[in-house]
């Protein structure tokens, strides 16, 4: 994989509601799990902002070469630690999911998801729409796209990469999964109750299935099998929840990540997308990151900066892309701007539209009729 | 393997450093029979599983080489600087030097028997050894010999063992004031170590000290971490200093002379940090067995018999048993001779050279 470490194209899949209730986790077992969630957030914001930009418009800062030739290559974390930090939040998302229905409820998680991931995933996508349409250039799939009602539309419900339409969003397909574990566990909790590790077997059997039957197929079903088999990842976070928890035994969550494990290596070999990007070691490095913070991160979860990429990292996420991203373009092709002060103020921009959408969720949760998704923390 | 000393009590036993002994043990001897199969022509379908289905995802050494040894080196890191910290430096070092010594005498008169006698080849080619070739083993002074001269292979992980020992010993009053400190001169002396070692070419004493140099980074993240969970030094320095450890590691790998097993050394040691500072946590039923507890203390005898009772075994029987019967032979042959020698010479002595520190220290007062 070391020929495309650093290399900037990610393939074509991607994840979800990753961070919305994060904050939902207050518990002392998932104490340090923003921990997890920022050190992601941090991940995602250089490779997708500080080091995909600069590469896609060929002027790599030497800073980001560095980088690659010191710890991507030697470590095999590939795409500038996007698709670990993208690993390590599927990961807390399918923890925090499983933690907050066994504490809240489904139907207040469904309201919360609904809300707080499904809202900013729709304006980020309307936005990346906009900034398109007014000859911006935000992060999409492939780099330059035209938008018509119907692509609009498989942005909108989260299928364009199962559909093969151009993505509005190049994380996407990190949406697409999310969406889909969230499904599945809905789907799947009745059993998850009575029978954790069953839940968790049978996710990974189903993923495992649609994987390997759908390498050879073409088409929508094809691209389905790619953003599958990143599903189980979330699993593992629902199985360390249910541990963590005392709901399941503690080698529950060893058998989910060998089970992921093994799905990700029959991914890498059956599809030639995913081949050569060494995602098995991706994902052992995400599960580490997050086991560590599990254990030893409690203390840095209540620092200031942690407290703040954890609560906003869904929506930093999603605009960083759409705005930090065309803001870089504008501020250097039009302001000709250098390119750090240009990735700086476009990060700090995308900062501070995190913000104004989490202060615009929360006003808007406060004066909601029904405190469906109130009071979940 | 095991390294000298209790591991950590003040906190409360750290039982998973246990359960880590006792898989380092399990890899290293697994890197060996995977190499026996390897540069004997044989297909051991054991071997050809891990190789398709665990190094092949993971982008491992080949064999698993250096899983083993890098837990064995940063848990003893961790151990060590430990047990430094309520010990002069004098008796640091007597210390470690005893608990090494005995068995490290025993299996390289040992090995050297075998050469002798044609069943086990050394690592450095010679057919036959003297007597003087027996001193050079036994002190490991034969790694800088030229020839060199080299009775038991692994014996080199020893080596870079006890330069960190001396290095602690030396460093023990800064491990009490400045903490940070060892660790980041440790990182100056790599630096300068290494530099040194790729400068002069073809020279076998000073290629030694490039591998001694390349390897110490690993035993001072041990340190960093033992530092660090005894808030003797805070996370962010720990990291910051840890990270330079790490990255000179890294650039040892770059400069390709010192990493023999393969190219993936770095992130073989990424992943056994993280678990190690996971390990830390666990206490469960199984790291609290006395299988584990025993099979850990028995790791420094399985590391240095395992080639002595494998090798001469395997070529012997796989002939004419095949791979899988002469492996569980040759496996209950080390766990038998592994028990004799933990049991009638490493315990033993130990107990003797504790017994006589309690004797020294005991004050003579008796009127």
């Amino acid at each position: 994989m070391t020929e495309r470490v650093g290399d900037v194209d990610a393939p074509t899949v991607s994840f979800a509601p990753v961070a919305a209730p994060l904050r939902d986790v207050s518990g002392s077992r998932g104490a340090g799990l923003p921990v997890a969630v920022a050190t992601a957030l941090v991940m995602t914001t250089y490779s997708y902002l500080f080091a995909m930009w600069p590469s896609r418009n060929d002027s790599v800062p030497s800073a980001v070469a560095l980088v690659r030739r010191w710890v991507n290559e030697p470590l095999g974390i590939g795409e500038d630690f996007g698709v670990l930090g993208i690993s390590i939040l599927l990961i807390c998302g399918g923890y925090t999911v499983a933690s907050a229905t066994r504490r809240d409820g489904p139907a207040r998680v469904a309201g919360c998801l609904a809300l707080r991931a499904a809202v900013p995933a729709l304006v980020a996508t309307l936005g990346s729409a906009t900034t398109v349409l007014l000859g911006g250039s935000p992060l999409t799939r492939p780099a330059t796209v035209e938008v018509s009602a119907s692509d609009l539309a498989a942005n909108v419900l989260l299928v364009d990469r199962v559909l093969g339409r151009p993505s509005l969003l190049e994380l996407s397909w990190v949406l697409t999964a999310g969406a889909l574990f969230c499904l599945f566990f809905a789907a799947t909790r009745a059993l998850g109750e009575r029978l954790p590790q069953a839940g968790d077997a049978l996710g990974l059997v189903t993923a495992l299935t649609i994987v390997l039957t759908a390498a050879g197929s073409g088409g929508w079903y094809h691209q389905l099998g790619l953003i599958v088999s990143f599903v189980p990842m979330a699993c593992v976070g629902r199985s360390l929840a249910d541990a963590g928890a005392g709901r399941a035994p503690a080698w529950s969550p060893v058998l989910a990540g060998t089970g992921t494990f093994v799905v990700l290596v029959a991914a890498e070999r059956s599809y030639d997308e995913l081949a050569g990007w060494w995602y098995p070691l991706t994902f052992v490095y995400a599960v580490l990151v997050v086991l560590l913070a599990l254990a030893h991160g409690q203390r840095r979860a209540g620092s200031a900066p942690v407290r703040w990429l954890a609560g906003r990292g869904y929506q930093l996420l999603l605009f960083q892309g759409v705005i930090g991203y065309a803001l870089v373009g504008v501020l250097c092709s039009t302001a000709g701007l250098a390119l750090w002060p240009a990735l700086i103020a476009a990060a700090a921009v995308s900062c501070l539209a995190a913000e104004c959408g989490f202060r615009v969720l929360r006003w808007f949760e406060a004066r909601l009729p029904r405190p469906a998704y109130r009071n979940t923390s | 393997m095991t390294p000298p000393g209790k591991p950590l009590r003040s906190n409360g036993y750290l039982h998973g450093l246990d359960t880590l002994r006792m898989v380092a043990s399990v890899l290293v001897v697994y890197t060996h029979v995977a190499n026996w199969f390897a540069t004997r022509g044989h297909i051991w379908w054991g071997s050809a599983w891990i190789d398709r289905d665990v190094i092949g995802p993971l982008h491992l050494n080949p064999a698993l080489s250096f899983a083993g040894v890098a837990t064995f080196l940063v848990v003893s890191g961790l151990v060590v600087t430990h047990v430094a910290n309520r010990e002069t430096p004098g008796q640091f070092l007597r210390r470690r030097l005893t608990r090494i010594g005995p068995l490290l005498l025993a299996t390289t008169v040992s090995a050297w028997c075998l050469i002798n006698l044609g069943v086990l080849g050394a690592v450095s080619k010679q057919k036959s050894l003297d007597v003087g070739d027996l001193l050079l083993g036994t002190t490991m002074t034969g790694y800088f010999t030229t020839p060199e001269v080299v009775l038991n292979g692994v014996t080199w992980t020893l080596l870079v063992q006890v330069v960190f020992y001396l290095f602690v010993a030396a460093t023990i009053p800064l491990l009490r004031s400045r903490a940070w400190l060892p660790p980041a001169l440790a990182a100056a002396v790599v630096c300068v170590g290494l530099s040194f070692a790729t400068a002069v070419h073809h020279n076998i004493p000073v290629h030694r000290v490039g591998i001694i140099a390349a390897f110490l980074p690993v035993l001072c993240i041990g340190q960093l971490i033992s530092l660090v969970r005894n808030r003797h030094v805070s996370a962010p320095v720990g990291i910051a200093v840890g990270a330079a450890n790490f990255m000179l590691f890294v650039w040892a790998g770059k400069l390709g002379e010192y990493f023999h097993t393969g190219t993936s050394h770095p992130r073989t040691l990424l992943l056994v940090i993280g678990v190690v500072i996971l390990a830390m946590t666990a206490g469960g039923r199984i790291s609290r067995s006395a299988v584990v507890r025993g099979w850990s203390a028995r790791t420094y005898a399985i590391y240095l018999l395992h080639p002595l009772c494998i090798y001469p075994l395997m070529d012997w029987m796989v002939p004419d048993l095949g791979p899988d019967v002469s492996l569980v032979t040759a496996l209950a042959v080390l766990a038998a001779v592994n028990e004799v020698f933990h049991r009638y010479l490493e315990m033993p002595v130990n107990q003797w050279i504790r017994a006589r520190e309690k004797t020294r220290t005991r004050p003579s007062g008796r009127v």
